[in-house]
Order: C-alpha cells, then structure tokens, then sequence
C-alpha cells in the first residue's frame, strides 16, 4: 500500500522553496529590466500586457512563499 | 496551521508556475517560438506558396532605362499633384515653436482623444520631457486641401549633425509609440520630423463621422498622405539647414515613405518596417489598407518600380525590414522574392542600393531593436 504523502519541514524542503522564491525574484527583475530596455510602449522584448501578470505573479509568489515560511517556523 | 501552509504553499507554486509560463509566453525570444510551433497554417511563417515563388518579378518591373526612372517619377508626382514636379517651395501654413513650453501648451484634461491610439502631443509631452540633446518640439500645421491641416511634429536637437530624420507612422495607433527610437535619433544629433497618417492621431478630415477615414473620391486624395511629408522636408531644408534628409515608415508608414522617396530625390536613404507587399504577392484582392492599393497609383507604377525610384542615385539607398512572424502582417520571409531583381535593376541604373533584412528577434507588429540598430548602422554608411 503506498504510503501517504507527508509534508515536512525539512532542510531539502527549505532550500526548495528558497529556490522557488529567488526564482520569482529573478523572473520579476528580468521582467522589468527588458520591459524598461525596450520603452514603455511595447518596443522591447516584452511588451506591457505581458508586464503586468509576469510581474505580478511572480512578486504574488515571492510573497506567498515569504508566507510560508513564517508559517512553517511557527 | 499545517494545513494553512500547505494551501499557502499550493498558491505560492501555482503563481511560481505561472510566472514562469507568463513570462515565456510574452518575452520576445521563447514566444517566438511558441508562435512558430503553435502556428496551424504553414504559410504563415514557414513556407511562401509556390505560386508567389513562380512569379517573375521582372515581369512587374516597369522601369528599364535611366530615361524611365524619369518618366515613372514624374507619372507618380502626376498622380499625387496632378501637375507636374514637386512642390519644393511650399511651406507649412503655421509653425508654433517650442509646443512643449508652459506658455503654449494646452491642456490635455479636456481633450476628448486622449487615448493610446490616437494621443495628440498635448497628451504626449512627458514622453519627450527627458531626452538628452532635445532642444525643443516645434509644431508645424499644414494646409493640404479640402480642410485637411495635418499636424507634424518637429523635434529639434541641441547639437545638431546637419542631418534629418522624416519618420512615418502608420494607421494604427500614433508615433508616440516610437517614442525611445525618436529620443535615440535626437540622442544622436538627429532632428526628427514625425508624421502621423490620414486620419490618425490629430489628423482628422473635416467630415462630421468620417473624421479618420481618407475621401478617395477626393480630388488627389494622395496629396493627404504625401504633402505634409513634402512640405515639412521643404521647411526642414529652408529653415534649419539640413544636409540630409531619410526617412523610416512603419507599416502603412513604409508604403507611404516609400512613394516619398520614390517621386522625391532628396530623400536619400529610406526605411520601410513591416510594410505592406506588392499587389503581386497578397494573397487577396483586399489584402491591404485602401490607401496600400489606390489603382491611380498602381497604374502609374508598381511597388517594385516605387522601390527602384527610392534606391536610385548617388549616396540613395532604401533598406526594407520586415517582421517574419508578425502578428498583424506582411510576416514570413516573402519580401526576399523581389529582392534581387530590384538589386540588379538598381545596380544597372547607376549608383544607389536595395537590400531586404528579414526581423526573426520577435512575434510582434513593431520596430524591434533589432531592426533600429540596424537602421542606424546603415544610416551611418556615408
């Protein structure tokens, strides 16, 4: 019978979520820098509606995973 | 609490994923692919058709001498004027300097058009606020006919190089979306002349409902399109002392700067960014703003004579770029079909150059970096 899935907070899961979250640090500031490289009006490689949800959900997960971490050391 | 962290940390993983998909999906480079491998239709991007391929292009060439270069110019100019030659001592009917000063500039809370798509200057100022070399922003308006006063936006450098850039926009939107490539000409010692088209921007017709829609019934309706950029090179030329004077047209702009430089020959290095194809190699007989197919103008010479015109003369040149996935229009690698027989011909005439580059960095409808930089290189070619 296969074991049921356990969530601990162990020294591999930490390093995974703080991995997580600089990937979403990395994601938000690559975001903005090509978005500000190219100008605000959709010349650079990434245009403004693009900006918006990649930013966003990436500072959204920073957050959530900052979040989380608080909670599990609780 | 575990069970808080646990949906926290669902959430967190959720938006992690999603950025990531987001950012692939919008960043030039991976969504270009997306876009290639995502595109149902082959000849979109990939495969040109075999019978544009079959097509000689030789076969629309009209232009065979030196003697018909004349001849095609003045046909072209016929068309547009209706009389023969360039109105070369026409000037603007109102120049208002420095538009972007306390005392002239008007205020853009009451204007009724102040959207992205057709932004007046007023609205559009602190674009321009911080460029480095800018000097001033001079408004020019010009009397066309029949109403018509097209307005032209005169940047002018600190430090000038002697040299002019005409830039022509096209039917979408205004050349306020180019903004930073016009703070990198002015950068550059450039002064820049930009042009909005017939009905966009601050260019309306006086016809209540039809205030953005060209009267092709008009008498030279052509004259809306071409004349302001005539008249603003006269200005520039008379008034500031340009040496030289190129032009960039994007999109319906190119076609539009292309017929410039085509009828006039103190243009000498022309632009045209994902420009509309030749009649020959749409793939409808409506493919193309009105404007892009006005039969006079095909009748008195076709796309590829207009680009041997533009390329034709000592120190001349016209480099066309266009965005092989573009999301619009004019995408895959077509315009390469004409590119060597307007080559030869250009090469049989004399002096002058024609070349295609072919803009793979990204998906969109734009003047992508890629392709300024290019513009740029050529333009420093002496």
């Amino acid at each position: 019978m296969a074991r049921r899935f356990r969530y601990r907070n162990t020294l591999g899961s930490r390093v995974a979520w703080r991995l997580l979250g600089l990937i979403c640090v990395l994601i938000f500031a690559a975001t903005i820098f090509t978005w500000w490289q190219g100008g605000r009006w959709d010349l650079g490689a990434m245009p403004t509606h693009g900006l918006i949800p990649t930013a966003t959900s990436a500072a959204v997960g920073f957050v959530l995973i900052i979040l989380k971490g608080a909670l599990d050391r609780r | 609490m575990r069970l808080l962290s646990f949906i926290v940390g669902l959430f967190a993983l959720l938006a992690v994923a999603g950025s990531a998909a987001s950012f692939a999906y919008y960043w030039d480079s991976t969504r270009v692919l997306i876009k290639r491998y995502t595109e149902a239709d082959p000849q979109r991007f990939e495969m040109i058709p075999q019978r544009l391929r079959r097509i000689d292009p030789e076969a629309h060439l009209n232009i065979r001498s030196v003697d018909d270069v004349k001849r095609v110019r003045d046909r072209l100019i016929s068309v547009v004027w209706g009389v023969a030659g360039i109105p070369a001592t026409w000037r603007p009917t109102t120049i208002q300097r420095n538009a972007d000063s306390a005392e002239t500039i008007f205020d853009c809370a009451t204007r009724p058009d102040k959207q992205e798509t057709a932004l007046p200057l007023d609205c559009a100022f602190e674009r321009y606020q911080s460029i480095d070399n800018l000097d001033g922003i001079d408004r020019l308006l010009i009397s066309v006919h029949s109403g018509y006063v097209p307005t032209v936006t005169h940047f002018r450098p600190e430090n000038s190089n002697g040299r002019l850039v005409l830039y022509q926009h096209g039917s979408s939107g205004t050349y306020h979306r180019m903004h930073r490539h016009i703070a990198s000409l002015i950068k550059r010692g450039f002064g820049v002349m930009a042009f909005n088209a017939p009905g966009s921007g601050e260019n309306l017709f006086p016809v209540a409902g039809a205030e953005r829609t060209i009267d092709f019934g008009a008498p030279q309706p052509m004259r809306f399109a071409i004349e302001p950029i005539i008249v603003g090179l006269n200005y520039g030329q008379s008034r500031f002392d340009y040496k030289t004077a190129d032009i960039i047209g994007f999109s319906d702009g190119g076609y539009i700067a292309g017929v410039a430089a085509a009828i006039d020959p103190r243009i000498r290095r022309s632009y045209l960014i994902a420009s509309p194809y030749p009649i020959y190699l749409r793939t409808t007989a409506t493919e193309g703003s009105l404007i892009t197919r006005y039969p006079p103008m095909l009748e008195a010479a076709t796309y590829l004579d207009q680009y041997v015109l533009g390329s034709t003369g000592a120190g001349r040149g016209q480099l066309q770029i266009t965005n092989r996935f573009d999301s619009c229009c004019w995408s895959n690698r077509t315009a390469k079909l004409y590119e060597r027989t307007v080559v030869r011909k250009v090469t049989e005439l004399g002096k002058g150059d024609f070349s295609v580059i072919i803009d793979e960095s990204h998906a969109g409808h734009k003047i992508s970096n890629f392709a300024f930089q290019e513009i740029l290189h050529d333009m420093e070619r002496p």
